[in-house]
């Protein structure tokens, strides 16, 4: 299972790197909608909690093109070549980790673009740094089920968004209001988030492994 | 032994398309699914490998006299089919390194048998579609399938790719269950028997 | 038949109960009354949800197309609850608290579920004519009951609300009167068994199109 973990992955990140389409995708939607931002505001906010929301809505709606990946399983028939060699579960697990190593880098580079962009000042840079990591993994954790219902209906724009954004709601509220602790004076412990972060990505993980091969299996 | 038992299934889609389907394959046999354009030759071979279910009826799954989870077929199986593609931003070699970990004695082979080897490394998406038909060929071959399911394999091959093709089928044909659905009377003379569908029924 | 006259009889106490019988509460007056309306149909929104996400389970389980009606039948009402819940809240918040949002952890958790709600029929008139259709939305059914509960149980008893813990008595103390709780039970139960009758009615009407589609075909 490690081995056929390793080759699936490998593959996404290799097709990912030659195609460029879900990287390209989000890493121009949250510049081009970071730099919005800055020229729309002059870079004057202020409020630590405004700047969270902001930052955390970019790398949301950035997230929700990473559907890319299993809508292109399904429009190059290329979904049952894959199962003919590896079990549902074992695709689950490797488009997850896919999924959160897609979602990391791109939260990593909006947030810091961000923080350039407006001028913000992080008070707790570890504690950001987790949290940015933390929140930007859950998300991914959640969504790569609803990600797969999006491609198998192979319905494109706003359904995906529509569908992840009432289950990962408990996510955001969480790393909101962590983050605007990172950008005030306030006194800063993650661990709650964290482990809050960590609790509800395991469950809606665990139950989307269990449910992932009832729906990827006809074509 | 691996043997596919089909009990009076049917299926319809906004149509009928057939019903009251029963059929045996065993390894060592092959069956071509025969009749005309939208007969249901394509479901039917879906059916029978549970890429699709029978709206009524079942299908059994034996290995070696043992029952085994119908979901589980598909891991026993080499399918050559327009719905099933490699994956086109890899080259051929990196697609055989996916599925089965390296290039083996036995893939070279294949690939040089195909006329293919030549263009191992080359991405899949700049390839013709005989040479991707080619592919898939190999690909289900390489896999040493117990059951054999075959959509047209024929179609987009030239007369030397489907004389090969011909060739393979018959030195697999002993250790492999084969189910073929085609329009092509000669590809369906290579099969022991058929299943011709016509208007609904199948004979 | 025999429910539907029982349940109407019971609405019709029930209304009588909390309009002319029921003392209203002290400080709050008489917009106390919206309360014995407000929780059971927020009680209805909740049950209507967790016996979609039951039905789904089930359907996955087991594949019988009695459970995705029971589960599409279930979502229909508790979206019409939701609605009803939201807007009697925002009626009694308006004469309360003075306006008629205030994004209170409890109003925000009856608001992540009509969320659900509207994803759920905007997944369904995608996909209802999909063979796999019946499978993706228990699903995203199944996806949404394991998320919600932290919104929804979890979140509005980690921060303050606005909502009162039962409060509404004579005294100010944070209990029911006897009068006020029996008139509420009372309620709860007309309203489940109302949801009751018209998931047994629903689940006919989509057993009957089921048969005739067949028929058809």
């Amino acid at each position: 299972m490690i081995k056929g973990l390793v080759r699936n992955i490998v593959k996404d990140l290799r097709i990912e790197f030659r195609s460029k389409v879900v990287i390209s995708l989000i890493l121009s939607f949250s510049v081009i909608v970071t730099i919005s931002i800055g020229f729309a505001s002059g870079g004057i906010i202020g409020s630590p909690m405004v700047h969270a929301i902001l930052l955390w809505v970019i790398i949301f709606f950035s997230g929700m093109n990473t559907s890319h990946l299993f809508y292109r399983e399904i429009e190059e028939h290329t979904a049952l070549f894959n199962l003919m060699y590896y079990s549902p579960e074992g695709i689950f697990v490797s488009k997850l980790i896919v999924n959160c190593i897609i979602m990391v880098a791109v939260a990593a580079i909006a947030g810091l673009l961000y923080l350039f962009v407006m001028d913000v000042s992080v008070y707790n840079v570890s504690g950001f740094a987790i949290m940015v990591l933390a929140g930007s993994s859950a998300l991914a954790v959640c969504t790569t089920i609803i990600a797969a219902i999006t491609a198998l209906v192979q319905a494109r724009g706003g359904l995906f968004t529509i569908l992840s954004f009432p289950i990962t709601l408990p996510i955001i509220t969480v790393v909101i209001k962590s983050t605007t602790q990172c950008f005030s004076k306030e006194i800063y412990s993650s661990w709650s988030a964290i482990l809050f972060l960590l609790a509800f990505s395991t469950l809606l993980g665990v139950v989307s492994y269990i449910l992932f091969p009832y729906i990827w299996r006809e074509f | 032994m691996f043997t596919i038992k089909a009990h009076n299934i049917s299926k319809r889609y906004s149509y009928r398309l057939f019903s009251n389907i029963s059929c045996s394959v065993s390894t060592g046999e092959s069956v071509a699914i025969v009749g005309p354009n939208g007969s249901g030759k394509s479901t039917l071979l879906k059916i029978l490998g549970n890429i699709v279910s029978p709206d009524s009826g079942r299908v059994e799954y034996f290995d070696k006299m043992e029952s085994i989870p119908a979901h589980t077929v598909i891991h026993y199986a080499g399918i050559v089919a327009p719905y099933i593609q490699c994956y086109n931003h890899l080259t051929l070699t990196e697609n055989i390194i996916f599925a089965f970990g390296s290039v083996t004695d036995d893939a070279i082979e294949l690939l040089h048998r195909l006329d293919m080897y030549q263009h191992k490394d080359k991405v899949l998406h700049t390839y013709s579609t005989g040479m991707q038909q080619r592919c898939k060929i190999a690909m289900a071959l390489l896999k040493k399938p117990k059951v054999l399911l075959l959509d047209e394999p024929g179609s987009n091959l030239d007369d030397s790719g489907r004389k090969i093709l011909f060739e393979l089928i018959k030195e697999i044909q002993p250790f492999t269950a084969i189910i073929m659905a085609t329009n092509d009377s000669r590809e369906a003379k290579l099969c022991h028997r058929s299943i011709v569908l016509d208007k609904g029924i199948g004979a | 038949m025999v429910l539907i006259i029982i349940d109407a009889l019971l609405m019709l106490a029930t209304l009588y109960l909390i309009y002319i019988w029921v003392p209203p509460a002290a400080i709050l007056g008489e917009t106390s009354r919206i309360v014995y309306l407000h929780v059971p149909l927020a009680w209805v929104s909740t049950l209507a949800f967790i016996v979609a996400g039951l039905a789904s389970i089930q359907y996955i389980r087991k594949n019988a197309i009695e459970y995705i009606h029971c589960a599409r039948s279930s979502v229909h009402i508790g979206f019409f609850f939701s609605i009803l819940t939201v807007i009697t809240g925002s009626l009694w918040a308006k004469v309360m608290w003075g306006s008629y949002w205030n994004w209170d952890p409890r109003e925000t958790s009856i608001t992540l579920l009509l969320l659900v709600y509207i994803a759920y029929f905007s997944l369904h008139q995608i996909v209802h004519t999909n063979p796999k259709g019946a499978m993706l939305e228990s699903v995203y059914l199944v996806i949404a009951f394991v998320a919600s509960p932290f919104l929804i149980f979890v979140v509005p008893r980690l921060y303050p609300s606005l909502h009162p813990e039962p409060v509404i008595n004579t005294q100010g103390a944070i209990l029911l009167d006897t009068e006020m709780r029996l008139v509420l039970i009372i309620s709860v139960v007309t309203f489940t068994l109302f949801y009751a009758i018209v998931l047994k009615l629903l689940l006919k009407v989509y057993k009957l199109e089921y048969v005739c589609t067949e028929d058809v075909s």
